[in-house]
């Protein structure tokens, strides 16, 4: 393990790989503060140009890109109010005031060193985990998978989204896309409607990038239409030096809220379908129960940016475990990234560790080093990123919608994707416009061929008794929590709702 | 009752409706199999779907409460016309794409959205598009090493 | 009538040829694409961009690769059949495209639809087990599911692994029921997590095997495998049927002789470099070459194999 580990190490330190990271970083960053754009969006459209690169400098590319969108998005949270990703609203809840009160670099910086060191930790935690999660793993046969799976895919439907039978049938929506392909067992066509294009399935990046990001710039083009694209400057300029430095004692003094706040970002971030917006609530909420004077959140208090950033930035790592321990992806960012390995011919799981353990161990250096390297960026680039926030989107998006065009004919077939991304645009726009959850519709478009052919797999290995489950303990108890997650899961509708952010973690 | 609902859920059981009576029964991936029919899959996906839109119907007709922090209509007709209006003009360039290439595609599409947009300064459109273009054909040429049309 | 009509295609073909020996003077005068069937990180991939590097030195042009997965290559076989006969837009995937997903899918081509340009190397096609497992020989499987009287499982990956165990199960009056898995990754890692007897796949199970994971125990060719020549085939076995999956290239039908026997060459020599040959050697493929005088010869062998196992398992 530890020759892999050097080796690892050694492979990591390339100017190829870590110019990747830097770029990716950078590219993330700009995506986080740029208006409109999500972290999925950016990876929906830069997998196809990860087509060419080697996979160690492709995946870590696009973790990069998920890293930097969600420290990026702090920035316009902070500076005009406006959170970049979901869950940067709560970021805005303190970090606004204090832009107000002209501490704005200083929120600035909290929130990034809250962030990286959120991210740290989670990344730390993350390979300390995902190792010995996936040995256990390595038993489990496709009766367990077909129990964990099942499972996953309720869970996810259940908690997302406003209604809970919305989410149900964007989940089963979902699933059912998976099933035009070739059949796996008679090998004859399945749904496909004479299209030999979609013999092996539709093609993930057509409904991402539709469902994702051509129909988001709909959204966008619809709301100028309503109120004309108006567009605020940031004011970063201004201040006392007091008000501008973060002193050490300030730092230190948000220190306890940064450890407590990326363990919950960890804790709720690993469980798929939570994401991001739960955690940076949950931590908020919990810091300033336990300050003495909680009345003044909401006011400006550096604490209440601390927690809400690191607690974010600490769920992107830790939303990779299940990825890593049994190729199960928790949100969209880490569904496309799943997405992405299976385009390098590498399948995310228990077996990864095992048949490709440099690449894993790899990537986990390049994360913890990425870590360093957006401290640095941020650090120097703040002010300039902060400058984004004025393009307009006049500009933006119908430069993303070219992008768009040309993601989908990156992915293989051609101008069918083209056509096909056109399809899911549609779908995608009138989902959003309908509240349906198209992150579960996209998961469960996922993970349904996984579902299908383990549930079928294990069809046969049990010869299709009922009975053979006894043998298959695990799988029994996955089964039972998979009915109560349908049954009731109101209480964890609540606390979402109570968070006034919706379930479209990105 | 929130109409929105209604008739989402009663759509969605037409197609329920639809891929279980005509379009299933019309399919043919028979074949050897030991482990699930092909169309088991499909047909406990489509169950679900028809049913958790029942759920959805039942909801929306008995109560009205749930929906009150949400607007009425997620669309008035005008907003429909400009959603299609655009869409028309993306399909209409992405045809150009096809036919025409890269180039041509790519400026009718970011001209034509923009100008959608309320953009009119033709400088403007060209300071936008054309280095988008040349950035992205480079990239994709020469780096990727793929063919654009 | 006859003779007239033999007659004037031959007068064509003559036309033909004069014309494309001009053409083949300059060819190539533009980047040629190399279209693969099937994604990336699979042996198919592996190989042809490594060939398409020396490629690009010795035409001249540079050799762009590109992958369209779909329909067991079918996707990729139908761009070049709709593509202009000149020789620029190149398939590369498994012969199996030509050979046998048209006795079995309603394609829109058949196996001589193309210019088959070379089989540029063989996929071994092994059958593995769990090292936990006693079996030694493909014979033991059978021996050991007859005494206990029950069904073999086996991890199988397409159509044509299912129709050739299917004869065999019919041969040896034993049930051989087949475990779909994805791909020959999916195979290797039921196999591993001893889900089932064995499993198959064409050169995944390579580095497995040496590290003592797996065990070898037959080839699904009527010939051995190269690199365990001790591992019985299926003809060892007393199966009169076998697998053979070649790396193809093949391009439109109708391009100019000339151009197809250059670009023949131009594989031939990228395909022995050291380079490579290193890849094919570790991704346990043979190294074999078939030009364009008989390649489109074995891949009709092939398909009239195939077609008599279809009629015969349709009985």
């Amino acid at each position: 393990m530890y020759g892999q580990m050097i080796q690892a190490a050694a492979n990591v330190m390339s100017v190829e790989v870590i110019g990747y990271i830097t770029l990716g970083l950078f590219i993330g960053y700009i995506v986080g503060v740029l208006p409109g754009m999500s972290r999925a969006t950016a990876i929906a459209l830069l997998i196809p140009i990860t087509y060419k690169l080697p996979p160690l400098a492709g995946i870590s590319f696009l973790i990069g890109v998920s890293k930097g969108g969600n420290t990026g998005s702090a920035l316009t949270a902070i500076l005009i109010n406006v959170p970049g990703e979901p869950q940067s609203v709560v970021t805005a809840l303190d970090g606004y005031p204090l832009t107000q009160q002209g501490k704005a670099q200083k929120a600035l910086k909290i929130a990034l060193v809250a962030s990286v060191l959120g991210d740290f930790i989670s990344t730390i935690v993350l390979v300390a985990l995902a190792q010995p999660l996936a040995v256990l793993a390595v038993g489990t046969g496709p009766v367990e998978l077909t129990a964990v799976l099942i499972f996953a895919i309720t869970f996810i439907a259940a908690v997302s989204g406003h209604s809970f039978y919305k989410g149900l049938i964007a989940g089963f929506l979902g699933l059912l896309l998976a099933a035009p392909r070739l059949d796996m067992e008679t090998g004859q066509p399945r749904l496909t409607f004479g299209f030999a294009d979609i013999y092996d399935g539709i093609p993930l990046l057509a409904v991402a990038i539709g469902t994702l990001a051509l129909s988001e710039m709909l959204v966008q083009i619809d709301k100028g239409w309503r109120g004309s694209y108006e567009h605020k400057a940031a004011h970063l300029t201004g201040g006392t030096p007091e008000n501008r430095a973060l002193s050490w004692k300030e730092f230190m003094t948000c220190m306890p809220t940064i450890l407590r706040s990326s363990f919950v970002g960890i804790a709720i971030g690993s469980i798929p379908g939570m994401g991001a917006s739960l955690s940076s609530f949950l931590a908020y909420a919990w810091t300033r129960r336990r300050d003495k004077d909680p009345e003044s959140f909401g006011k400006g208090r550096l604490e209440g940016v601390a927690a809400a950033e690191s607690a974010d930035n600490a769920s992107v790592p830790a939303g990779l475990i299940p990825m890593f321990a049994i190729g199960l992806p928790s949100s969209a960012s880490a569904a496309l990234l799943m997405g992405a390995f299976m385009l390098h011919g590498l399948t995310p799981g228990p077996f990864l560790f095992r048949d490709d353990a440099v690449l894993v161990y790899a990537i986990f250096i390049g994360m913890v080093l990425a870590s360093g390297i957006m401290l640095i960026m941020g650090i120097v680039g703040q002010s300039l990123f902060a400058r984004l926030i004025a393009v307009s989107e006049v500009i933006l998006v119908p430069i993303i919608i070219f992008l768009c065009v040309i993601g989908a004919y990156l992915e293989g077939s051609g101008m069918f994707s083209v056509y096909l991304m056109l399809v899911f645009a549609f779908v995608g726009y009138f989902m959003k416009k309908f509240d349906f959850s198209f992150i579960t519709f996209l998961i469960g478009f996922i993970l349904g061929p996984m579902a299908e052919l383990s549930l079928r797999q294990a069809m046969i290995i049990t010869d299709g008794k009922i009975s053979s489950l006894a043998n298959h303990p695990a799988a029994i108890a996955f089964l039972v929590l998979a009915a109560i997650s349908i049954w009731r899961l109101g209480t964890m509708r609540k606390l979402r709702e109570g968070t006034k952010v919706g379930a479209e973690d990105a | 009752m929130r109409k929105v609902d209604f008739f989402a859920a009663i759509g969605l059981l037409g197609f329920v409706a639809v891929m279980v009576m005509i379009v299933i029964p019309n399919e043919n991936a028979e074949g050897v199999w030991h482990g699930l029919s092909p169309y088991f899959y499909p047909m406990v996906m489509l169950a679900g779907v028809g049913l958790s839109s029942i759920g959805l119907l039942v909801q929306a007709m008995t109560k009205p409460s749930e929906y009150e922090s949400q607007p009425q209509a997620p669309l008035t007709w005008s907003e429909l016309g400009f959603f299609l209006l655009i869409s028309a003009i993306i399909l209409g360039s992405v045809l150009v794409f096809h036919w025409f290439g890269t180039w041509a595609g790519g400026i009718v599409l970011i001209a034509a959205t923009m100008v959608f947009m309320g953009e009119v300064n033709p400088l403007r459109i060209a300071t936008v598009a054309l280095p988008t273009l040349a950035v992205t054909y480079a990239i994709v040429t020469w780096a990727l090493k793929i063919p654009l049309p | 009538m006859k003779r007239t009509i033999s007659t004037a295609a031959t007068t064509v073909l003559l036309a033909a040829t004069l014309s494309g020996y001009a053409a083949a003077q300059e060819f190539p005068t533009k980047p040629i694409n190399i279209i693969i069937g099937f994604g990336a990180g699979g042996g198919t991939d592996a190989v042809v961009r490594a060939v398409a590097e020396p490629m690009t030195k010795s035409l001249g042009q540079p050799v762009l690769v590109t992958n369209k997965p779909g329909a067991g290559g079918g996707v990729a076989a139908m761009d070049i059949k709709k593509a202009s006969p000149d020789g620029y837009t190149i398939y590369a995937g498994g012969s199996l495209t030509f050979a046998f997903e048209p006795l079995v899918l309603k394609t829109q081509y058949k196996h001589d639809d193309f210019e088959h340009i070379a089989l540029i190397s063989l996929f071994q096609d092994g059958l593995f087990t769990h090292p936990s497992r006693p079996y030694k020989s493909m014979r033991d499987v059978i021996n050991a599911a007859k005494a206990e009287k029950r069904s073999i499982k086996y991890a199988s990956q397409y159509q044509l692994d299912r129709l050739i165990f299917a004869f065999v199960a019919k041969q040896e009056g034993v049930e051989i029921i087949p475990v779909p898995t994805q791909g020959g990754n999916g195979a290797v890692t039921a196999t591993l997590a001893n889900q089932v007897d064995f499993g198959f796949s064409g050169g995944t199970f390579g580095p497995h095997v040496e590290s003592g994971a797996l065990r070898m125990i037959g080839s699904m060719m009527a010939e051995r495998l190269e690199r365990f020549p001790d591992i019985l085939s299926m003809h060892d076995n007393g199966w009169k049927i076998g697998s053979g999956n070649y790396l193809i290239v093949s391009t439109t039908k109708g391009t100019p002789k000339p151009v197809v026997d250059k670009l023949a060459a131009a594989f031939k020599a990228g395909m022995q470099t050291p380079a490579v040959q290193a890849v094919v050697k570790s991704r346990y493929m043979k190294d074999v070459f078939i030009g364009p005088d008989k390649a489109g010869q074995v891949v009709k062998e092939e398909t009239d194999k195939y077609a008599k196992l279809v009629e015969d398992q349709k009985k």
